[in-house]
């Protein structure tokens, strides 16, 4: 088959694979939607991490902080009866103007500097939430009023993968992202030519907290129970970041295919040792790092694989834009 | 002719280092400047605090009449002052042509459309001949084509002034012919070329005029071939020795 072919059939696949997608509910396989409830969730912050981390090449362990602004504010509006949607905007606004503010001091750092600060953040988000027990709850948690939203949830939360891994796409091939890959190729250089890099590094910061601070509304809604570490913990800080850099940072599949990949081994191994996570995340960073540094998407089998199936477009600017 | 760029009094010093102590320079519109001195004499100081990299300690750069000292690379930039640098650092994983592509879309005095930029990016590869290179990344380019990358990348940004620094080391006679060529054309486009450059072969014929630095200080600012007369100037490149016995070179 030559290559305009295969895309076709690439096209195709895409959409057999959303139409199974909408049907599964009525399929009567509940583990099958909570699983893929998670898989978007972790998809939507690998991919929006990436734009941060990978494309602009800031390595913002701190992620995830937005998530949980995003889950917290959602939560606090949910129990005061405020509707799921508007719940959920204003968790994107409230984690949006967080970035905005943060970026002013965080970005004068580089490097291993920026990814420690950025770390940094998660534990005091974590501490805050543990001590504001009038807003917060506490460390006991804060319970969001059930209902039957699971198929809704199901939903949206798929909508908004998709979403994100389309923005993050458009991205790449766009004036923008070219900003943010020549900032990450050399700052220095990518001022002299023009790039106003410090707007530039804000705005990265603010379109990454969104996906990540809807999809933790979402997330609360839909399992009506967080506490400070399921949102500001080291396991939904790290995992989507090392499905990230596994899958290969700095591309659209890169994250994607690490998800999946990452997601489908955890799943297997989780009945056989379900305590060594982040030890297993531990090992994989070191393997990466040493054998695969550009992640699954660089190796030689990933390409040859590519080019049978003639897909693959490279994070780019495209000449169509 | 029209002075386009101009150092008032510029100094500038690292802790207690001078890097560079009165500098005062006209360069004219349309011209190319040559700056030559010995290692460590300041020259890429220079160029970094003309194109915004650096803030002067003293002093003022003022270009086309207005200040311009401490603006930041990036506004001086689209102001219309732009640079190669001296070890090539092109932007290593993109291809050339979204190398070029970036001062094209964020250096420039007005951005251009969405459906221009590509066109005047690929100009600029061809007026260096590396358009056939457009899609490859930087980094799996020759030397000499890396340089050419640099000075397309300078020249996407529409520069009035553009800061070559030493384009030509490591290159073999041939191509530093075709870059010499390139520097030519570039001054027939109307930008204003000042170039730091060890190799006086070069300096002799290209520039209209040379400034001299020597220890941050500027010793002779002269037309090409009275600088290389100068006594201070065989001093400073060829030792006490040699000022006695040289005449004239070519």
């Amino acid at each position: 088959m030559n290559k305009v072919q295969h895309s076709t059939a690439i096209y195709w696949s895409a959409a057999l694979a959303v139409a199974i997608l909408a049907v599964l509910p009525w399929l009567s396989v509940p583990y099958l939607l909570v699983w893929i409830f998670l898989l978007a969730v972790y998809l939507t912050l690998a991919v929006s991490y990436d734009i941060v981390g990978g494309y602009m090449g800031y390595m913002n362990l701190g992620h995830s902080v937005f998530f949980g602004l995003g889950a917290y504010t959602t939560a606090i509006l949910l129990n005061e009866g405020v509707h799921p949607v508007l719940a959920f905007g204003s968790g994107v606004v409230v984690a949006a103007c967080f970035g905005a503010l943060v970026s002013l001091p965080i970005f004068r750092l580089r490097g291993a500097y920026f990814s420690l600060a950025t770390f940094g953040l998660i534990s005091l988000m974590g501490i805050l939430a543990n001590n504001l027990r009038n807003l917060t709850g506490g460390s006991g948690g804060i319970s969001t009023p059930p209902g039957d939203h699971g198929t809704a949830a199901y939903y949206l939360s798929v909508v908004t993968a998709i979403a994100t891994v389309f923005i993050s796409r458009q991205l790449a091939r766009s004036k923008f992202g070219l900003a943010l890959f020549s900032i990450r190729e050399d700052e220095e250089a990518a001022r002299a030519f023009g790039t106003p890099t410090t707007m530039y590094k804000c705005l990265a910061l603010v379109v990454s907290s969104v996906p990540a601070s809807l999809i933790g509304g979402i997330y609360v809604w839909n399992v009506t129970y967080i506490s400070p570490p399921a949102v500001f913990g080291l396991e939904i800080a790290l995992s989507p970041i090392v499905m990230a850099m596994l899958g290969g940072t700095g591309t659209i599949a890169g994250p994607v295919i690490g998800v999946f990949f990452l997601t489908l081994v955890q799943e297997f191994l989780w009945t056989k040792m379900p305590y060594l996570h982040l030890t297993m995340y531990g090992i994989i960073m070191v393997l990466v790092g040493l054998f695969m540094p550009g992640g699954l998407v660089r190796t030689r089998l990933f390409r040859a694989i590519r080019e049978r199936l003639g897909i693959g477009e490279k994070a780019g600017y495209q000449r169509g834009n | 002719m029209a002075i386009i760029l101009e150092c008032q009094n510029i100094s500038k010093a690292f802790g207690g280092i001078a890097a560079l102590t009165n500098i005062n320079l006209r360069v004219e519109e349309g011209r190319i400047l040559g700056i030559i001195g010995p290692n460590g004499a300041g020259k890429t100081t220079l160029f970094n605090v003309i194109s915004g990299a650096l803030r002067p300690t003293r002093g003022k750069v003022l270009f086309q009449g207005r200040e311009i000292s401490g603006l930041g690379p990036d506004r001086v930039c689209r102001l219309g002052i732009s640079r190669t640098y001296q070890l090539a650092r092109p932007f290593a994983s993109l291809t050339a042509l979204e190398n070029v592509l970036v001062g094209v879309c964020f250096g420039r005095n007005s951005p251009p459309p969405r459906n221009r930029r590509v066109d005047l990016a690929m100009a600029e590869l061809e007026f260096v001949g590396l358009a056939a290179k457009a899609d490859q990344p930087a980094e799996n380019l020759t030397l000499v084509e890396k340089k050419h990358l640099e000075i397309a990348r300078a020249l996407g940004t529409d520069p009035k002034v553009i800061l070559l620094d030493e384009v030509v080391s490591g290159l073999t006679p041939s191509e530093t012919a075709g870059i010499i060529d390139t520097i030519k054309a570039i001054q027939r486009r109307g930008i204003t070329v000042m170039m730091i450059e060890h190799i006086l072969r070069v300096v002799m014929e290209l520039c209209d005029s040379v400034l001299v630095l020597h220890f941050g200080t500027q010793i002779a600012h002269d037309r090409p071939a009275e600088v290389v007369k100068d006594p201070q100037v065989i001093e400073a490149y060829l030792g006490r020795g040699e000022r006695d016995s040289v005449g004239c070179r070519g």
